[in-house]
């Protein structure tokens, strides 16, 4: 592993954005970032700039009028990079599933990496999906190849 | 003050062209609007304009319109009910003149988005019938 | 000075939703705003009419997860009174309880976002650490940490049970005291008063016809709550709309922080006073007719109006959230301030954009 890679999955900065869900699931994820939980000690940082970014963090359904501001986040993330789709409504649409404005899933916007189950998800289980994440990151940064399942 | 069922005694009945002054005396009577709300009872529109006295209390003013009829809009006299009337335009299809602040049906919605989804589905609107 | 014209959001640091504001301006002075929203929009309302109307409570909890308690609470109430159903006194001061519990918590991440949209880090962490108590609290008596789910129609579904209030009165007295060490902070520290004194003042007849409410409302003098019109079991508790006259967002601010104290009091008065009996009574019935609510949220008096036809469906479901009514004002509080005010302004309604657009 070079030096760049390593340093990566050592401290990821993370971008979080809303694509339109109830919030619950973005207060949780600033909660991983205060003292309780504190993140930062596996070093991560949340940032607001997407071409610093790391790791995107998503959460909620995409709706039409997110989608353009979505793919424009995900375009300017540098490569490698990996998605995380916090919470039940960002992985399948959740309790918006028959909304009219939603388009069902993160998934249906852009790739995404790693689900994070729950409605809320809890911070440890946010905490548990970076982590996989960073798996994941270390294989795509070491250009090992394509990933394949198994980081979930 | 038991808040839920709608007491009829407090509901005013107008139609679209007396809406304005009726809004405007409420206005200069230091009542503020609370929300509009629309439903769609085929084969008219029913707005309802809730607004808010000082004292707490409620007053309604309803007025009906037939489908594809304009209403004068009451943002020359309330600027925030702009945004509502807007939403109202977006998801009923209602229109509304002299809008001071019209966003062309792109407030809430995106252009992909589905188009006035609020009103009922019926078999006449769906196949022909006013949509 | 040539006019320039750029956006402000939707993915900001200091929004952690997705709103944007067109900023018009001239050097470093905003001229005009215009506020873009519609990157939240679900379209809850007619999924509404789409679900039957029990299953509505979990689609309006999920309206907004900071306030979501009171989302149910406000559905449930309009509900039961469409359909005339007597909610058991015990309940009423459970959902009372908990209905503070969520106004503690969302004030104290307010409050903690403020201070990180001047960044003040560690106020905002201090903020945030002694919100984790009360999170505690309503994990502890509900099972969940933001969305409760425990409001249902005809009564609530767990109970708060003699030790756990013992508890959760011990824990409030943490908070307390977390509280205290906050508090002299945001009341005399140079750094918080010089970022929010005389900022985006609000004066008190505009507030009124803009249609502001909640805070916004109070800070600028106006002493309308909307607990005071007795919904669940406020008749019958004591307390007084918290009332500042500065109109700027210190006063919002202050606002704010004073209510706090004020729901810590509120739940243990809740507490103390609840009587023993049933939690929920069957519901056996449909809703008809029209019916319309207001209820005080943290940010302010949500409306709902709804209509229904003696069938499981409902006809419609119109959801007036408080951020709703408060954005107008923005248009009176942007305009002349420095941009790097935007933030702490914009804040300072405690815009919460998922209930705005549902
Ligand atoms: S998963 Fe649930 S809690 Fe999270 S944003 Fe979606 S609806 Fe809200």
């Amino acid at each position: 592993m070079g030096f760049l890679a390593r340093a990566r999955v050592k401290s990821p900065w993370i971008l979080h954005y809303c694509t339109g869900g109830c919030n619950g699931c973005d207060i949780e994820i600033l909660a991983c970032l205060t003292p309780l939980y504190d993140v930062e000690r596996f070093g991560m940082l949340n940032i607001g700039n997407p071409k610093h970014a790391d790791v995107l963090m998503i959460t909620g359904p995409g709706n039409w009028k997110n989608r353009e501001v979505l793919q424009n986040l995900y375009a300017q993330t540098p490569d490698p990079k990996v998605v995380i789709a916090v919470g039940s409504c960002a992985a399948t649409g959740g309790v918006f599933h028959n909304c009219d404005n939603i388009l069902g899933g993160v998934d249906q916007m852009i790739p995404v990496d790693v689900y994070v189950r729950g409605c809320a998800a809890r911070p440890e289980a946010i905490i548990d999906g970076v982590i996989m994440a960073l798996q994941k990151l270390e294989r795509k940064g070491s250009g090992g190849g394509r990933y394949a399942a198994g980081a979930r | 003050m038991q808040q839920v069922p709608v007491e009829a005694d407090r509901d005013t009945v107008v139609g679209p062209e007396e809406l304005v002054p009726a809004v405007e005396r409420l206005v200069a009577a230091g009542t503020r609007l609370t929300t509009m709300v629309c439903l769609d009872v085929d084969p008219e529109f029913e707005l309802i304009y809730l607004f808010q006295q000082s004292t707490l209390e409620l007053v309604r003013l309803r007025v009906r319109i037939g489908k594809g009829q304009a209403v004068p809009s009451i943002s020359s006299v309330l600027l925030g009910a702009a945004l509502i009337e807007n939403e109202i335009k977006e998801f009923f299809g209602v229109e509304f003149t002299d809008l001071a602040l019209d966003f062309q049906c792109r407030m809430l919605m995106a252009a992909g988005s589905p188009k006035t989804p609020l009103l009922k589905i019926t078999a006449e609107s769906k196949f022909g019938g006013v949509e | 000075m040539a006019r320039v014209t750029f956006p402000f959001g939707p993915q900001h640091p200091v929004l952690p939703e997705a709103i944007q504001l067109q900023l018009t301006c001239e050097d470093e002075r905003v001229v005009e705003v215009l506020p873009v929203i519609g990157y939240m929009h679900r379209g809850i309302e007619k999924a509404a009419e789409r679900n039957q109307y029990p299953h509505n409570v979990f689609l309006c909890e999920r309206i907004c997860g900071i306030c979501s308690f009171i989302h149910a609470l406000t559905y449930c109430e309009l509900m039961e009174g469409m359909m005339r159903v007597e909610v058991p006194p015990r309940a009423k001061y459970l959902r009372t309880a908990w209905s503070e519990l969520s106004r503690i918590h969302s004030h104290m991440l307010w409050l903690g976002l403020l201070a990180d949209s001047f960044g003040f880090e560690s106020l905002f962490m201090q903020c945030w650490r002694a919100r984790e108590i009360i999170l505690d609290i309503l994990e502890m008596t509900t099972g969940q940490r933001v969305i409760q789910s425990s409001c249902t129609i005809g009564g609530v579904r767990w109970d708060i049970d003699t030790e756990t209030a013992a508890e959760v009165r011990r824990r409030l007295d943490n908070f307390d005291r977390e509280l205290q060490s906050v508090r002299p902070v945001f009341t005399s520290d140079y750094t918080v008063k010089a970022r929010t004194v005389g900022k985006g003042i609000l004066p008190r007849e505009q507030a009124w016809s803009l249609g502001a409410v909640g805070p916004t409302l109070r800070g600028s003098g106006w002493a309308y709550d909307a607990r005071t019109l007795g919904y669940a079991a406020y008749g019958e508790l004591e307390f007084e709309p918290v009332v500042e006259n500065g109109g700027d967002a210190y006063a919002r601010m202050m606002v704010r922080l004073r209510e706090v104290g004020q729901s810590v009091e509120l739940v243990r008065q809740a507490l103390d006073r609840m009587p023993a009996g049933e939690l929920a009574v069957t519901v056996k019935r449909f809703p008809e007719g029209e019916g319309n609510i207001r209820v005080e949220q943290p940010r302010g008096e949500l409306v709902e109006y709804a209509r229904g036809n003696g069938t499981v469906r409902l006809e419609r479901l119109k959801v007036r959230t408080p951020t709703f009514a408060n954005i107008p004002t923005l248009l009176v509080m942007l305009p002349e301030c420095e941009v790097a005010d935007v933030p702490v302004i914009t804040l300072s309604i405690d815009p919460c954009i998922a209930c705005t657009e549902r």
